[in-house]
């Protein structure tokens, strides 16, 4: 509260809090429901989950938590690969856009508006319309079967937004900065490694999590790549609960909470870097 | 300093001369080769990656599109336009198109203000709680489409879910709600989860759009004695007016590409009345191997959102620059 | 300076490029070792998902078998869920790379899948071999064009089952006809039951009953001039059915938002005693149990009964739609392939599928197992079938599979009269001939 307020404002930014603190909750409330229902849901019986699907589970069983997490242990195979494709799709995102963009924006040359275009028109494409002939050419290049097909697939899906995103970030930076640089002696890679890419932090935060949620997510195309069960990630484990004439609703729940636990993690850590960075980025204002 | 859209370089750069100028060495030759010789270095893993991988299956498409072919042998029997002409004259198509603008429309005016209006709550004038909410209302946004789809049928379950649960707490009769299958009601169910995943995703980069605006600016406004709707519409708005366009944007085009919630919660059913131009370019396409077809829609998608992309950068980009 | 920054971006380079590189040569070291030594082949077969690992365990039981009497041979198997197989199948054929066995419904889609030289023709080896341990009848859905490209190891029947503890409640009996059936709907509607449990959202399910009611009406004669090109689908006898079946709608005999309901849906509401009855295939009371609060399902109250005749219908009451599951063989698959489908589909297995699978066994003696089971009862209705037909969605060509069951759907949400829902099928038939 900013000590000029008299006391009518005193009361009326106290009031008007309470009011956007209430409106919150009733939103937050709504917004949380559906998650409420797959978070208790894994703790339920699956005869009490379909008879009493919003109650609180009564009794808690770990039933349905041990089958995924136990001996069998299908989890965790499930895990890794998610977080190996992911990572790797992070890796080769952030290399080749960040390149490209230093490019795009620090570099004049004859083409260079064509080119931002080129890369920007892959924004337009779903994945799911180009399907086949993507699944024709990895065969081609003997990547079906394989984790990396999936990675360099989906890196190339992601590549146009995150050019985007740093193309308009380092477009930002100064030129004195950049000057400077090069009274000193420094070429333009100097410039990206020395100048650039401590600046960039919080836009590589952003387009890091953006990636990290499509890449956790994916699920036509490990589908279509994947052959052996046992390089399959977390979203066609889903599937695996949701049979064609069986649904585990209770084990899928469990399996939801625990998959969607690491994504929570790592967006609560990095929050304030996603929204600097989307500042920096992408929504200039 | 603005820029704003996909394919729009503003003039300001060149203009200003803020761009790269390699250092004067002894031959001038070396230098220009030196010059290339990093663009190549830079642009050639993106470049290549990007070609092989989206470009050329994309333009496969493309060729696909002018054949009748099952996705099996021979491409042989080709029909010009004709895939693109049976796609106009099918009803069904008309209705995956018509839901599709409709999606876009009540975006616009629904799920984008709820957005908005999120980020008004918990961006500005912290409270206890308010990165918490925040948190929780980007949730959804993490969460896989199919994975929401399955939540989503158990919530609207006709027997145990939800609106049934209302419903018998409201009434006597112990009457049974199912959305999904009622063929005027579906699409607004899955109109609910579709804004209920990507609200939190608007509502951030709104939060990043409003970190640009400085809150001494309304504080001012308020002291002037302008109202908070006042200054809602002319300070905030305003301000953050190229936020607002590429989250209309994403958003756009982001309709024209829904597939997953659709297809987990009805596979664009019942009889059709929920079908996206994605989930008919499945049905019609892929499932009945009617793959020159399929193609087709697909060109059909890229075209509409280009065509719109294109209109976009020349009126509203443009205004936005003045 | 400049040089580590040169240094730095070469080394990211060289990671992309050895990405690319080794993930090629992975798999091509794994091709060339199998050449060299062994022989391999891929198998893709349905799990039965919700985490039930049984059907993987025993096919694993199976391969080892296998290869404890072929060591030349290394079977790699691939459990898919049944969209996600439908999905990766589609793909994979449409790449030219079939696995070397895979599952199959036969009818429609394996014969587009043969037309375009995607499976291998094994008329010899079921000539010689197979015909020996499966009747010839279940090998024909497998064979087209006087041409064989694999076998069952399951062929079943839809017929209705019922709940008998409800009927006895409502005093009902076993429908014979049409009529009877539509009373007995009244009855279990009045008592508060759902008369029937219905899929809709899923398709399938739904178009069952409208094929049925066909087979009923014009029996083998009336699909057979369609089919053949001396009728059509828009011939009285398919019209007819869809008239009946707005009949049936018309009692609002479904559960409450059936059209948006999975399958898994109505086994629920069979398997919780819920619903009086449910037209479905040989797999039901396996899938109720599952889908059921107790898991157990109805237990012995379960029963069935062949779909009621149609007064003045010319087809027969043993008449019988039904179908099942099987394997194919690809293109390109090895010769071992051969005797790995034999091998699975031996007596002995065959009787472990019913427990696993639901199955009704194809092996020649296995039907055995089934004695006082339900499924004898459905095993019998298949054996002195005059007519089978296979399911429509997987008989006719795919495109024409999803016009029925679009047809049908559409009639049952009021938006196709009987005449405009035969009218699609036909529509979609003629452009497909």
């Amino acid at each position: 509260m900013k000590e000029t307020a008299g006391i009518t404002r005193m009361k009326r930014p106290s009031s008007f809090a309470w009011g956007k603190f209430s409106l919150s909750l009733f939103f937050a409330l709504l917004m949380f429901f559906p998650l409420y229902t797959v978070l208790i849901g894994g703790f339920k019986t699956k005869g009490q989950l379909l008879s009493d699907p919003f109650g609180l589970p009564q009794p808690w069983t770990l039933e349905s938590y041990r089958a995924i997490l136990g001996k069998s242990g299908v989890f965790w195979g499930f895990f890794f690969n998610s977080v190996f494709i992911a990572a790797f799709t992070i890796l080769l995102v952030l290399v080749c856009s960040m390149a490209a963009g230093i490019a795009l924006s620090k570099i004049q040359f004859r083409g260079r508006k064509v080119l931002f275009n080129y890369f920007i028109m892959g924004m337009l494409f779903p994945l799911s319309t180009a399907i086949l002939p993507l699944y024709l050419q990895l065969r081609g290049l003997h990547l079906t079967g394989t984790r990396f097909g999936v990675i360099l697939a989906q890196t190339a899906f992601n590549l146009p937004l995150s050019i985007f995103i740093f193309t308009g970030f380092f477009r930002e930076i100064s030129k004195d900065l950049q000057d400077a640089c090069s009274i000193d002696g420094g070429g333009i890679l100097t410039f990206a490694w020395k100048i650039m890419l401590p600046l960039s932090a919080p836009v590589i935060a952003t387009v890091t999590i953006i990636i990290l949620i499509q890449s956790w997510n994916q699920f036509l195309l490990p589908l279509l790549v994947l052959d052996d069960a046992k390089m399959y990630t977390i979203p066609l484990g889903v599937m695996q609960f949701q049979g064609q004439f069986t649904t585990a609703w209770n084990q899928i729940m469990a399996f939801i909470t625990i998959s969607v636990l690491p994504m929570a993690f790592f967006y609560f850590t990095m929050q304030k870097y996603v929204v600097k960075g989307l500042t920096a980025g992408a929504v200039k204002g | 300093m603005t820029w704003v859209s996909p394919g729009h370089i503003p003039s300001t750069v060149e203009d200003e001369g803020r761009h790269y100028i390699m250092k004067p060495l002894t031959a001038k030759g070396k230098a220009s080769f030196q010059k290339h010789a990093t663009i190549l270095f830079l642009v050639a893993p993106a470049f290549i990656l990007f070609t092989t991988f989206v470009v050329l299956p994309v333009l496969q498409s493309g060729y696909y599109s002018l054949f009748q072919w099952k996705g099996l042998g021979p491409l042989n029997n080709f029909q010009g336009v004709g895939n693109f002409i049976r796609a106009f004259k099918d009803r069904i198509f008309r209705i995956a198109l018509y839901n599709n603008v409709k999606i876009v429309i009540f975006s616009l005016i629904i799920q984008l203000p709820l957005a908005f209006s999120f980020a008004l709550l918990v961006a500005r004038k912290k409270y206890t709680g308010s990165v918490f909410f925040r948190g929780l209302y980007f949730f959804p946004y993490v969460m896989a489409e199919i994975v929401i789809g399955i939540i989503w049928r158990f919530i609207y379950h006709p027997q145990h879910g939800l609106p049934t649960l209302f419903s018998q707490w409201f009434t006597a009769d112990k009457m049974e709600i199912g959305l999904l299958g009622d063929t005027n009601l579906a699409f607004w169910a899955i109109f609910i989860v579709v804004c209920w995943k990507y609200i939190g995703f608007h509502m951030i980069l709104y939060i990043a759009g409003l970190q640009g605006v400085p809150e001494e600016l309304e504080d001012a406004a308020v002291i002037d004695g302008a109202s908070k709707v006042q200054v809602v519409f002319h300070i905030i708005i305003p301000s953050i007016r190229n936020t607002i366009i590429i989250s209309v944007f994403l958003c756009i085009v982001g309709s024209f590409n829904l597939f997953d919630i659709v297809w987990a919660m009805g596979q664009g059913g019942p009889v059709h009345s929920t079908e996206t131009l994605v989930t008919y370019l499945y049905n019609f396409g892929f499932k009945r191997f009617a793959f020159g077809y399929g193609s087709a829609i697909a060109v059909i998608i890229f075209l509409i959102c280009l065509v719109f992309n294109l209109f976009y950068q020349k009126y509203i980009v443009g205004e936005a620059q003045k | 300076m400049k040089k580590l920054g040169i240094m730095v971006m070469t080394g990211l380079l060289l990671l992309i490029l050895s990405a690319v590189f080794f993930a090629g040569c992975a798999k091509e070291d794994k091709e060339e070792v199998t050449e060299q030594d062994k022989v391999t082949i891929t198998w893709w077969a349905l799990s039965a998902g919700g985490g039930d690992e049984s059907r993987e365990r025993l096919r694993l039981k199976v391969i080892e078998d296998f290869e404890a009497q072929n060591p030349n041979v290394e079977v790699e198997l691939t459990m898919l869920e049944n969209e996600a197989f439908k999905q990766k199948i589609q793909v994979a054929v449409q790449a030219g790379a079939p696995p070397d066995l895979f599952h199959s419904w036969g009818g429609g889609v394996m014969v587009e899948y043969a037309e375009a030289g995607q499976l291998r023709d094994i008329t010899g080896f079921v000539k010689s071999d197979l015909s020996k341990i499966v009747g010839i009848g279940a090998l024909g859905v497998y064979g087209y064009d006087g041409k064989y490209y694999g076998s069952p190891y399951d062929m079943g029947a839809v017929g209705m089952w019922y709940n008998k503890a409800i009927f006895e409640e409502i005093g009902a009996s076993v429908p014979k006809t049409w009529p009877e059936l539509l009373a007995v709907i009244k009855k279990a509607k009045a008592a508060g039951y759902i008369p029937i449990a219905l899929g809709g959202g899923d398709k399938w399910p739904a178009h069952f009953w409208w094929v049925y009611l066909a087979m009923r009406i014009g029996g083998q004669d009336a699909f057979n001039a369609a089919y053949g090109g001396s009728g059509s689908f828009k011939d009285p006898t398919f019209v007819k059915a869809g008239e009946m079946l707005l009949e049936l709608a018309a009692l609002e005999p479904f559960q409450t938002g059936f059209l948006g309901a999975t399958y898994d849906d109505q086994a629920a509401l069979m398997g919780n005693g819920k619903a009086a009855m449910e037209l479905m295939g040989q797999w039901a009371p396996a899938t109720e149990a599952s889908n059921s609060d107790t898991g157990d399902g109805i237990g012995d109250d379960l029963g069935w009964f062949s779909f009621p005749a149609v007064p003045g219908g010319t087809g027969k009451n043993t008449d019988v739609m039904g179908g099942g599951n099987g394997y194919v063989v690809g293109k390109d698959a090895p010769d071992e392939t051969l005797d790995l489908l034999k091998f699975f589909l031996q007596k002995e297995y065959n009787i472990e599928l019913i427990d696993v699978e639901g199955i009704i066994p194809v092996a020649k003696g296995a039907e055995e197992a089934l004695e006082g089971t339900l499924n004898s009862v459905i095993a019998e209705a298949v054996a002195g079938a005059g007519y089978y037909q296979l399911y429509y969605d997987q008989f006719l060509p795919p495109a024409v599979g999803e016009a029925v069951k679009d047809a049908v759907v559409a009639l049952l949400a009021g938006q196709a009269s009987p005449a405009q829902a035969a009218a699609m099928v036909d529509d979609a038939w003629q452009m497909e001939k």
